[in-house]
C-alpha cells in the first residue's frame, strides 16, 4: 500500500494536524463548557505531537511521496520546525484575545491549525498543483482569521484580502500555465530537467517573473504589498502576529525551492528579484516614517523584513539560503517579541496609537527594556541577533557579481532610513515629561514570552556559531 | 477557412484575462468584482486546456489542473459572497467606496 | 591553581554582573543603603585581585606560562572571530595593578562621594570601567582589543561627565570623547588594513583572526612580502591610536579637559589605568614594529615628556599640573619602549601608577579641605593635616625619582639610555622639571600660614585608602635592586636636589627663577590651545567658507534628505487610499513595468 508507506515516511506531521483539526470540530459539537481551555489544550497538543513526529519521518535521503508531489528533506523539515515554534509562541501570547469569544474558540483554533497544515504543504510541495492548492487553502484560512472579530474594519480587511489574493492567484496561474505550455510538466524536478536540456527563451523569463510576483503577495513584497498595511490594521493582534509570520515563512520556503529548481537558469531573474526586494525595502523604509498607528508601523516593518528575506533568497548559493534560514530563525523571536509587547499594552488600555505608549519606561522598566531590545534587534544594531543576521546577509550578497554590489550599497542606505521606523517607537517609550504614563498590570504569560524572546535575541548574538553552522548544513540539502 | 491553432486560444485567453482584470479594477459593485475574478479564472482554465489539447505531452496534467482551478475558484467566490453579505448587512449597498475605511 | 586558571573569565564578568545588579536593584530598592553598593563593588574587585595575584604567582615561575582560552564567536567563511582571554606576564602585571588601584580607589570613593547624590550611578560606572579595562587587558586578539578599547572610551566619557549638571563638564566630556574617537578611528583603520594584508598575503589562513600569539609569524611573512613603507604606514596608524589614548604630544589636550571629572576618577582613569592602554597596545604589537617606528615612538615620547613637564611648571591648578605630569611621565615610558626595553617600561608604569594615584588622592583630600584646587588659594596645610603633607612628600619624592619606587625606575631608565647623550640630557631635564613643579606645589600648599576656615577631614575610608597607597609606593622600591650606582645615578641625584632647592627658593621669594618669557610660555601651556584657535581665526576666509559649507551644504543636505523622505512618505501614505481596486491596479501596473523592462532588454539584446 503505497499511501500508507508514504504517510509513514513523509506525511506524519500533517496527518496529526489533520486529526486534531477534526477533533476540534467534533468537540465543538459536543463539549459546551470550558470551550477555550479544551480547544487550547488540543491545539497545543497538536503542535507538540506534530513536532515530535518529525523525528519519525524520513529526512535524510530526500523522500518523495504521493507520486513525486510531496517532498520531505532536511530543508523542508527545518522550515516546518520554525513554523511550529512560531505557532506555539503565537498561541501562548494571544490568549487574551481569543478568550473573549467563548463559543467561537473552536473555530479559531481549527482554522489556525488548518493554516499551519497548509503552510506545511506549501513548503513540501514538489508540484505546482499542490503548491497552488495549499496557497489557496492558506489564503482561505487567513481570510477567516482576519474577519474573526466581527466589526466593520475586520470584514472590510478580509474582503480586501480576498480581492487582492484572488488577483494574485490569477497571475500565479497565468505564469504556471505558460510554464506548462513551454515544458509540459508541472512537477518541479521534471520542469527543471526539460529546461536544462532545451534552452531558455524570453517567454520563460516572463513566466518566471509572473510566478515570483504572484508569490510576493504572500510574502509582502513590492507588486502586492498594499494589502498588508490595511489588513494588519483591521485584524486583531494575535491574528496580526500569525499573518506576519506563517504565510511569510511558507512563501519564502516555496520561493527558495523554486529558485533552486527553476529560476536559477537565468541570471536576469535573480537580478530582477533582487531589485524587487530592494524596492520593497526602500518603500517600507520611507513609507513607515509618517505612521501614527502601531499596527501599521508593524506592517511596514513586516514588509521591510520580507524584502530582506527575498534578497537573501535571490542569491542562489549555499550562503544565501543558510543566511535565509538564520534570518528567519532570529526574525521569529524578534517579531513575536514586539507583537507581544503590543498585545500586553492593548489588553490593558485598548489603544492603537503610538502616542499612547509615551513614557512607559518610567513605570514599567523591565517591560520597556525587553521591548527596546526587540526593537533594536529589528533595526539591526550590535549587541542583538538582528545585527548578526543582517551582517550575514550582506556578506552573502557581497559574494555575488557586480550588480549585487550596487544593490548592497542601496540596501545599506535603505537600512539606515529604516532605523527611523524603530527609533520613533523607542523615542516614544523613553519620553520623559508625560503625566499620563500607564502602568501595565500583570499579564504573566505575555510578559514571560516577551522576556524570553528578548533574552534569546541577545543569546543568539553571544553564541551564534552553532546556529550559523546548523543553517549552513540545512541549506546544503535544499 | 483558416485553421484554429494554439495561438488563437492563447490570444483569446489573454483577451479574457485582460477583460477580467480591467473589470476588477473598474467595477463599482463588489459582486461585479467577484464575477470578473471568475472570468479571469476561466481564462486561465482555457489556457491550460488549450495547451493540453494542442501539444502532445506525456502527461495530461493541464486538464487535471483545470479541474482543480475550477473547484478552488468556486471556493473563493463562495467565501467572497459570505464576506460581502456580512458587510451588506450593516451598510445598505456594497460598492467599492463603502470599504474604504482603512487607509493611510 | 588550576581553579584560577580555568576561571579567568570570572574576573572580567564579575564587575559586569555587579553593575547589572546595581542597575536592576535600583528598581527594587535593593541598594538604597549606599554601603551595600560600595561593598558589592569592592567584593568584585577584591575577588579580581585575589585571582590576579594567584595568576601572577603562577606566571612568574621560571618557565613562562601562557594561558589562552578563547572560543570561536563568529565563523562566517574567512571571518573567524574568537573571543576569550589571554594571560601572559604582561597582562598579569597590568591586571594586578588595575585591580589593586581600582580597589583602593573604590574604597576612597565611598568616602569622597558619600554626601553627593547619584552615588549608585557612580559605582555602576566604576564597575563598567572595571569590566571594560579587564576585557582589554585579557584580549587574545586585536578585534576583542578594539571592542574593549571602545568600551573603555565610553566608560571614561560616562565618568568624566558625571557631574553633568554643570555646563562646562558635559562640554568637556564630549570633547574628550571626540578626540578619543579620532584615535579609535585610526586604530580601526590600522586593524582593517592589517587584516587585509594578513588575509591577502598569508600562505595559510591563521585559525584565529589577528591573534597576538600569531604576531611573530605575521611579522616574518609580511616583512618579505609587502613594501616596507606601506607596512610602516599601516602600523603608524596603530601608533596614532596609542598616542591619542595616552595623551602624547599632538593630542595631549584631552587629558586637561578630562580633569573636570571627580578626583577619584582622575586617579583611576587618567593616571593609572586608561592612559596605560596605549602603552599596553604598543607592548602587544611590539614584535611587528620596525626600527623606524621605534624611533618615532622614542622621539614623540621625549618631546611630550619635555614639553608637558615644561608646561606643568607654572600651572596653578593642582589637577592640571598633575595631568601634564601624567603626560610627561607617559612620554618617558614611551621613550623606554623606543629604546627597545619593555621590562623597564613596565616597571616604570607600575611605579608611576601608584605614585600618581597617591598624588591624585591627596589632591582629592586637599580639595575637600580647602574647597579649591588653585595653589594660590591654599597655604599652610601642613599645620592642619600633618599626615597629608607626609603623603604628598612621599609621592613627590617618588615622582621625582629621589627615593622609594621612583628611584629604581628612573635608574633603570637612565641605564638603558646611557649611550645616547642627547636622550640622557632630555631625560635629566624632564626629571629636573618634574621635581621642580611637584616640590613647588608642596611648598606652596603645605608651607606658609594656616588659614582659619580649614578643617581636617575625618573620613576613615579615605585615610585607609591613602595609607595603603603609600605602602604600595614605598614598597616596590625595595623589590628591585639597582644594578650599580654609577656616575649617572649621582648626576641624577644632584639634578633633583638642585631642583628641590630652587623650588624652595622660588616659594620663598614668591617668584620663579626662570626668565619671564619662558614663564609666560609655560603658563599659557605653550599657547597650544591658542594656537589651535588662532589657526582657525587666521585663515578667516577659509573658516568662513567652511562655516557656510557646513551650515548650508552639509546641514542643508541633511535637511533636504529629511524633507524629501517626509515628502515621499506622505505620497506613499496617500497612495494607500483604502480603495481595493487602486491596490490591484498598482500591482498590475508594477508587474507591467517589470515586463516592459524585460522586453526592452530582450530587444536590445536582439539588436546587438
Amino acid at each position: 500500500m503505497e499511501i500508507i508507506k508514504d504517510i509513514q515516511n513523509a506525511y506524519l506531521p500533517e496527518l496529526i494536524l489533520f486529526i486534531f483539526i477534526i477533533l476540534n470540530i467534533i468537540f465543538s459539537f459536543f463539549i459546551k463548557k470550558n470551550t477555550y481551555k479544551i480547544s487550547k489544550i488540543t491545539t497545543l497538543l497538536a503542535i507538540a505531537l506534530s513536532g515530535l513526529s518529525i523525528f519519525f519521518i524520513q529526512i535524510n535521503p530526500t523522500y518523495k511521496a504521493f507520486n513525486d508531489v510531496y517532498i520531505s528533506n532536511i530543508y523542508t523539515t527545518a522550515f516546518k520546525i520554525m513554523i511550529l515554534i512560531s505557532g506555539l509562541l503565537i498561541i501562548l501570547s494571544s490568549q487574551s484575545f481569543i478568550r473573549e469569544k467563548r463559543q467561537k474558540s473552536y473555530e479559531f483554533f481549527s482554522i489556525f491549525l488548518t493554516g499551519i497544515l497548509s503552510a506545511f504543504s506549501i513548503i513540501s510541495s514538489n508540484d505546482f498543483i499542490s503548491a497552488f492548492i495549499s496557497i489557496e487553502l492558506l489564503s482561505v484560512c487567513c481570510y477567516f482569521l482576519t474577519s474573526f472579530r466581527r466589526n466593520h474594519k475586520s470584514k472590510e480587511a478580509a474582503l480586501k484580502y480576498l480581492i487582492t489574493g484572488a488577483s494574485s492567484s490569477a497571475i500565479f496561474l497565468l505564469g504556471i500555465s505558460y510554464l506548462y505550455g513551454i515544458t509540459g510538466n508541472i512537477n518541479f524536478s521534471d520542469i527543471s530537467d526539460v529546461i536544462s536540456t532545451s534552452g531558455i527563451n524570453i517567454m520563460f523569463i516572463i513566466t518566471c517573473i509572473l510566478i515570483i510576483s504572484a508569490l510576493t503577495f504572500k510574502l509582502g513584497c513590492i507588486p502586492f504589498n498594499n494589502w498588508i498595511i490595511d489588513i494588519y490594521e483591521g485584524s486583531t493582534y494575535g491574528v496580526g502576529t500569525y499573518l506576519s509570520l506563517i504565510p511569510k515563512i511558507a512563501a519564502i520556503g516555496l520561493i527558495s525551492r523554486l529558485f533552486v529548481f527553476i529560476f536559477s537558469y537565468s541570471p536576469i531573474i535573480q537580478i530582477l528579484t533582487a531589485i524587487i526586494a530592494l524596492c520593497s525595502i526602500i518603500y517600507s523604509a520611507i513609507g513607515g516614517v509618517n505612521q501614527t498607528n502601531i499596527k501599521r508601523l508593524y506592517a511596514y516593518s513586516s514588509i521591510l523584513h520580507s524584502g530582506f528575506l527575498l534578497l537573501a533568497a535571490s542569491c542562489v548559493s549555499v550562503y544565501g539560503f543558510s543566511c535565509l534560514i538564520f534570518y528567519i530563525f532570529t526574525y521569529i523571536f524578534m517579531n513575536i517579541g514586539i507583537w507581544n509587547a503590543a498585545i500586553i499594552y492593548t489588553t490593558n488600555y485598548q489603544s492603537d496609537e503610538i502616542i499612547d505608549y509615551k513614557g512607559i519606561f518610567y513605570k514599567n522598566p523591565y517591560f520597556s527594556i525587553a521591548y527596546t531590545i526587540c526593537l533594536i534587534s529589528l533595526a539591526g544594531l550590535p549587541p542583538t541577533s538582528g545585527f548578526l543576521s543582517k551582517l550575514y546577509l550582506f556578506s552573502a550578497l557581497s559574494r555575488e557579481d557586480f550588480t549585487y554590489l550596487i544593490i548592497l550599497f542601496l540596501t545599506l542606505c535603505a537600512t539606515v532610513i529604516s532605523l527611523f521606523l524603530y527609533f520613533k517607537m523607542i523615542k516614544v517609550i523613553y519620553e520623559k515629561n508625560s503625566q499620563d504614563t500607564k502602568i501595565i498590570k500583570n499579564i504573566t504569560i505575555g510578559k514571560i514570552i516577551l522576556y524570553i524572546c528578548s533574552i534569546i535575541t541577545i543569546l543568539i548574538c553571544i553564541y551564534p556559531n552553532e546556529f550559523i553552522k546548523l543553517s549552513q548544513i540545512i541549506a546544503y540539502y535544499i | 477557412m483558416f485553421e484554429i491553432t494554439l495561438y488563437h486560444y492563447l490570444v483569446l485567453s489573454l483577451i479574457l484575462f485582460a477583460i477580467g482584470f480591467i473589470g476588477i479594477i473598474i467595477s463599482k459593485n463588489i459582486i461585479k468584482v467577484l464575477i470578473c475574478i471568475e472570468i479571469v479564472m476561466s481564462a486561465i482554465n482555457l489556457n491550460f486546456i488549450a495547451f493540453t489539447a494542442y501539444k502532445n505531452y506525456l502527461f495530461l496534467s493541464g486538464m487535471i489542473f483545470a479541474l482543480f482551478i475550477t473547484a478552488i475558484s468556486a471556493v473563493q467566490t463562495a467565501i467572497g459572497l459570505v464576506l460581502i453579505y456580512q458587510i451588506y448587512k450593516n451598510k445598505e449597498k456594497i460598492t467599492s467606496e463603502e470599504i474604504e475605511e482603512l487607509k493611510g | 591553581m588550576d581553579f584560577f586558571a580555568n576561571n579567568i573569565f570570572l574576573i572580567m564578568f564579575l564587575p559586569l554582573w555587579i553593575c547589572l545588579i546595581i542597575i536592576s536593584g535600583a528598581f527594587i530598592r535593593l541598594t538604597e543603603n549606599r554601603k551595600m553598593t560600595a561593598f558589592l563593588t569592592s567584593i568584585s574587585t577584591l575577588t579580581g585581585l585575589v585571582f590576579s595575584i594567584a595568576l601572577f604567582n603562577d606566571i612568574k615561575s621560571p618557565q613562562p606560562i601562557i594561558i589562552e582560552d578563547s572560543f570561536s564567536w563568529l565563523n562566517i567563511d574567512n571571518l573567524n572571530i574568537y573571543l576569550g582571554v589571554l594571560l601572559d606576564s604582561t597582562s598579569a602585571i597590568f591586571l594586578v595593578i588595575l585591580m589593586l588601584i581600582s580597589l583602593l580607589i573604590q574604597i576612597y570613593s565611598y568616602g569622597y562621594m558619600k554626601n553627593k547624590e547619584e552615588f549608585n550611578k557612580y559605582f555602576v560606572y566604576l564597575n563598567f570601567f572595571n569590566f571594560a579595562m579587564t576585557g582589554l587587558i585579557l584580549s587574545p586578539n586585536l578585534i576583542q582589543l578594539y571592542i574593549f578599547w571602545e568600551l573603555v572610551g565610553v566608560a571614561s566619557y560616562l565618568l568624566i561627565g558625571f557631574f553633568h549638571k554643570k555646563e562646562d563638564v558635559s562640554q568637556s566630556a564630549k570633547k574628550v570623547f571626540i578626540i578619543n574617537r579620532f584615535g579609535d578611528t585610526a586604530l580601526l583603520a590600522g586593524i582593517i588594513f592589517f587584516a587585509y594584508f594578513s588575509i591577502t598575503y598569508m600562505n595559510q589562513q591563521p585559525n584565529e583572526f589577528l591573534a597576538f600569539s600569531d604576531l611573530d609569524y605575521f611579522h616574518n611573512q609580511l616583512q618579505s612580502l609587502t613594501y616596507p613603507n606601506v607596512y610602516n604606514l599601516v602600523l603608524s596608524l596603530f601608533l596614532i591610536g596609542a598616542f591619542v589614548k595616552s595623551a602624547q604630544f599632538p593630542f595631549q589636550q584631552w587629558l586637561i579637559d578630562a580633569m573636570k571629572a571627580p578626583t577619584p576618577v582622575s586617579a583611576l582613569i587618567h593616571s593609572a589605568t586608561m592612559v596605560c592602554a596605549g602603552i599596553f597596545l604598543i607592548i602587544r604589537i611590539y614584535p611587528l614594529l620596525s626600527d623606524e617606528l621605534l624611533k618615532i615612538i622614542l622621539s614623540i615620547g621625549l618631546i611630550t615628556a619635555v614639553l608637558c613637564a615644561f608646561i606643568a611648571i607654572s600651572q596653578n591648578n593642582i589637577k592640571k599640573m598633575l595631568a601634564y605630569s601624567t603626560s610627561s611621565q607617559l612620554g618617558l615610558m614611551f621613550t623606554a619602549i623606543g629604546l627597545q626595553s619593555i621590562p623597564v617600561a613596565i616597571i616604570y608604569l607600575v611605579i608611576h601608577s601608584f605614585t600618581k594615584a597617591l598624588l591624585f588622592l591627596c589632591a582629592g583630600n586637599i580639595s575637600q579641605i580647602s574647597n579649591s584646587i588653585e595653589t594660590k588659594d591654599i597655604s599652610g596645610l601642613r599645620k592642619i593635616d600633618f599626615y597629608l603633607a607626609i603623603y604628598w612628600l612621599i609621592g613627590a619624592l617618588s615622582l621625582s625619582g629621589l627615593f622609594f619606587g621612583g628611584f629604581t625606575s628612573k635608574e633603570m631608565l637612565l641605564n638603558i639610555a646611557e649611550n645616547n647623550k642627547s636622550i640622557l640630557f632630555l631625560i635629566l631635564l624632564t626629571s629636573f622639571m618634574s621635581t621642580f613643579y611637584i616640590f613647588r606645589t608642596y611648598f606652596n600648599i603645605f608651607e606658609g600660614n594656616k588659614r582659619e576656615e580649614y578643617k581636617i577631614i575625618n573620613e576613615k575610608s579615605m585615610s585607609f585608602a591613602l595609607m595603603t597607597m603609600v605602602i604600595f609606593v614605598i614598597f616596590p622600591g625595595f623589590l628591585f635592586k639597582v644594578s650599580q650606582i654609577n656616575m649617572l645615578c649621582l648626576l641624577a641625584f644632584g639634578v633633583c636636589i638642585t631642583a628641590i632647592f630652587s623650588a624652595y627658593f622660588s616659594n620663598k621669594c614668591n617668584k620663579i627663577m626662570i626668565p619671564p618669557l619662558l614663564y609666560k610660555l609655560s603658563q599659557n601651556e605653550l599657547f597650544i590651545p591658542n594656537l589651535y584657535n588662532s589657526i582657525g581665526r587666521l585663515f578667516n576666509l577659509i573658516y568662513f567658507a567652511v562655516n557656510i559649507i557646513d551650515k548650508y551644504v552639509i546641514e542643508g543636505f541633511i535637511n533636504i534628505t529629511v524633507k524629501i523622505t517626509k515628502f515621499i512618505s506622505n505620497i506613499i501614505s496617500k497612495l494607500q487610499n483604502g480603495n481595493i481596486q487602486t491596490y490591484v491596479s498598482y500591482s498590475i501596473f508594477s508587474i507591467g513595468i517589470i515586463l516592459l523592462i524585460i522586453l526592452y532588454l530582450y530587444f536590445m539584446a536582439l539588436r546587438s
